[in-house]
C-alpha cells in the first residue's frame, strides 16, 4: 500500500465523521512539500503555502530549542487558543523525518483532538515503518528544450 | 530536494532567491506573482518587518504548465538579506534545487555582493552540497541606476564559475522571468526521480 492509502485508510478508521470534517490534516516533507492532505479546510485551497510555512516554523522551532542543554528529542510544535490552532508531531518515513500536523477550529476540547492526532501519528507511523524509499539516480528529463521551458511559462500575462 | 510524484505524474522542485539585502530578491518574486494569472494563482506569502524587510522568507508557490507528462510546480523562496539573519537563510537553503543569485549592480553594493555570495558558498558546503552541481544562475539587477559597475565587472568579481548570467531590473520586471526561465532549464535538466 503506499503511504498516502496509508493515511487515508488510518483517517478513515479512526476518526468519526464529525471530526473528520472539523479537523485538517497534512503530512509534509522537511522542505515544506505536502505529501498527503485530507483537504479539508483550509488545506483544500492553500496546502503549499502552508507546508511551507510549517516547515519554516519547524526548522527554527527546532533549532532554537537546540540552545537548550536539555532539549528533548520527541517534540510537538502547537500555536493555539482555547478552542482551535495548528498542531504538529514529527514522523518518520523511510527513517526520514517528516511533520505530521494538523488545524481545527471550534473545539471544545483541544486537548482531546492533539491527543487524536498523536495516536494517527502513531498508528501512521507503525505502518509505514517498512516502507522503503526507492530514491531513483537517472536523471527524469534529458535536453529539456528552450521551447518546453517557454510552454511552461505560457501563463504568464502582458 | 526536489519531489516527483509518479501516481500523480507532479514534479515539486525548490528555487531560492539569494542576494544582499535590499537588492531585489522579493522584487523578482512580487513581479512573478504579478504576472501569473488563472485561478489557480496562489498569493506570496511574505514574512517581514513593518517596513517590508524580509524577516524570515517570502513564498510563492508557482504552477507552471506540463512538461513531458508530468505537471510542474516551483516553490520560490526569497532569503532575508540582512548579514543578522545568518541562521534563517541556512535554514531556507535546506532541500534547494536551484538559486538565484540576485546582485545589486550599485558600486556601493559590491562589497555586500561579494559578502552575501561568500555566506551562500558557505551555507552550501555546511550543508553538504557539492557547489559545481547546484544548478544556479546570477542576475544583475538594477541595471537602470546611474552608479552601476559594469557588466563585464560584475562577471569578473562574482560570476567566476561563468554561470548564465541576466540583466535586470526587477522593479519594472525586466530580466525577471529571463533569469527564472534560466534556472527552471537547469533544475529540469538535474531533476532525479526521488520518491
Amino acid at each position: 500500500m503506499s503511504y498516502i492509502e496509508t493515511f487515508k485508510t488510518i483517517l478513515k478508521n479512526n476518526l468519526t465523521r464529525s471530526s473528520e470534517q472539523a479537523i485538517s490534516i497534512f503530512v509534509a516533507r522537511m522542505d515544506g512539500v505536502i505529501l498527503f492532505s485530507n483537504e479539508k479546510p483550509p488545506l483544500d485551497k492553500n496546502k503549499e503555502s502552508i507546508g511551507a510555512l510549517v516547515a519554516g516554523l519547524w526548522q527554527a522551532a527546532e533549532l532554537s530549542n537546540q540552545f537548550l542543554e536539555s532539549a528533548q528529542e520527541d517534540t510537538r510544535l502547537s500555536f493555539d487558543t482555547s478552542d482551535g490552532g495548528i498542531y504538529v508531531l514529527p514522523i518518520s518515513i523511510s527513517n526520514e523525518k517528516h511533520l505530521y500536523g494538523a488545524m481545527y477550529s471550534g473545539q471544545i476540547n483541544p486537548g482531546m483532538i492533539k491527543n487524536l492526532i498523536r495516536k494517527l501519528r502513531d498508528k501512521s507511523e507503525l505502518e509505514l515503518r517498512n516502507e522503503v524509499s526507492t530514491l531513483k539516480s537517472e536523471y527524469l528529463f534529458n535536453n529539456v528544450t528552450d521551447e518546453e521551458v517557454d510552454n511552461l511559462f505560457s501563463f504568464v500575462g502582458n | 530536494m526536489s519531489f516527483v510524484n509518479y501516481n500523480t505524474k507532479e514534479v515539486n522542485c525548490k528555487i531560492v532567491y539569494y542576494g544582499p539585502g535590499l537588492g531585489g530578491k522579493t522584487t523578482n518574486i512580487q513581479h512573478v506573482y504579478k504576472k501569473t494569472s488563472g485561478e489557480s494563482k496562489s498569493d506570496v506569502i511574505s514574512l517581514n518587518t513593518e517596513n517590508e524587510r524580509t524577516i524570515f522568507f517570502d513564498f510563492l508557490p508557482l504552477e507552471l504548465g506540463e512538461i513531458r507528462g508530468f505537471k510542474t510546480r516551483f516553490h520560490l523562496y526569497t532569503v532575508p538579506g540582512q548579514a543578522f539573519y545568518e541562521a534563517s537563510r541556512k535554514l531556507i537553503l535546506r532541500g534547494v534545487d536551484g538559486i538565484i543569485f540576485v546582485a545589486d549592480s550599485q558600486v556601493e553594493k559590491m562589497d555586500a555582493n561579494i559578502k552575501s555570495l561568500e555566506s551562500l558558498e558557505t551555507d552550501l558546503k555546511e550543508q553538504g552540497y557539492d557547489l559545481s552541481k547546484v544548478p544556479m544562475v546570477m542576475q544583475w539587477n538594477k541595471r537602470d541606476l546611474p552608479n552601476v559597475v559594469a557588466v563585464k565587472d560584475l562577471e569578473a568579481q562574482l560570476n567566476k564559475r561563468r554561470l548564465p548570467s541576466h540583466e535586470g531590473v526587477a522593479m519594472n520586471g525586466l530580466g525577471v522571468f529571463e533569469t527564472l526561465k534560466s534556472i527552471s532549464k537547469l533544475v529540469l535538466m538535474n531533476l532525479k526521480g526521488g520518491l
